[in-house]
């Protein structure tokens, strides 16, 4: 009898967590929706999504000034280790060199130790917090310079 | 551009990456509330200026 009792409390408490996650996943559903919606109507672009478990996985394509552009989600990694993603990816840029432009951080500063290479602006607070990389310094110094000016 | 990639500075959650005219931007992490969507969206409009720039200089 108290075996029953411990199973079936047991079994409450699955079930409970089960209505409890999906609730929790449909509200977060919901919100990103709402989200993925009005970017859609902002940038004219067509909404879809797909389920991963509890999920919603949103995605938006289209074009912006003639160039493909896609916005999606994306579950990466496997079991324990899968993590959502948001991804934004416009292709046909009119750019003919590669450039990363990112946050500095404790790894960053290490890459720059291992002799990769960076963009300083001579501008101590903008170079503190950012970390430019390009492929062909001068193309992107020109880039920059010209839009700065 | 300087300036308004400074105003990026809490909204940039990883690099913007642009390879063979691909500017992609990838979040880790889901995002949840109300500000990291618009954080979202400013580093996209910041993408599009980006472009916008690019385009400008080649014309």
């Amino acid at each position: 009898m108290k075996a029953l009792v411990v199973l079936a409390v047991s079994i409450g408490i699955f079930l409970l967590l089960i209505i409890w996650t999906i609730k929790i996943s449909r509200k977060a559903n919901a919100r990103k929706l709402t989200f993925y919606l009005d970017l859609a109507r902002k940038y004219k672009l067509n909404h879809s999504f797909s389920k991963h478990n509890f999920t919603a996985l949103n995605v938006l394509e289209g074009m912006w000034n003639g160039m493909p552009f896609i916005i999606y989600e994306q579950m990466q990694g496997s079991g324990k280790n899968q993590t959502l993603v948001t991804i934004a990816v416009i292709e046909d840029a009119p750019f003919d060199f590669d450039f990363r432009i990112g946050k500095e951080h404790l790894f960053s500063k290490a890459g720059k130790l291992l002799g990769m290479n960076d963009i300083e602006f001579g501008d101590n607070e903008f170079d503190s917090q950012f970390l430019i990389k390009a492929e062909n310094e001068d193309k992107f110094r020109s880039f920059f310079n010209l839009n700065a000016s | 551009m300087q300036a308004e990639l400074s105003n990026l500075k809490k909204d940039l959650k990883a690099p913007i990456k642009v390879k063979k005219g691909a500017v992609n931007y990838t979040q880790y992490g889901p995002i949840t509330n109300t500000n990291d969507f618009k954080s979202f969206e400013k580093v996209v409009d910041f993408m599009f200026q980006l472009i916008k720039e690019a385009e400008r200089g080649r014309s």
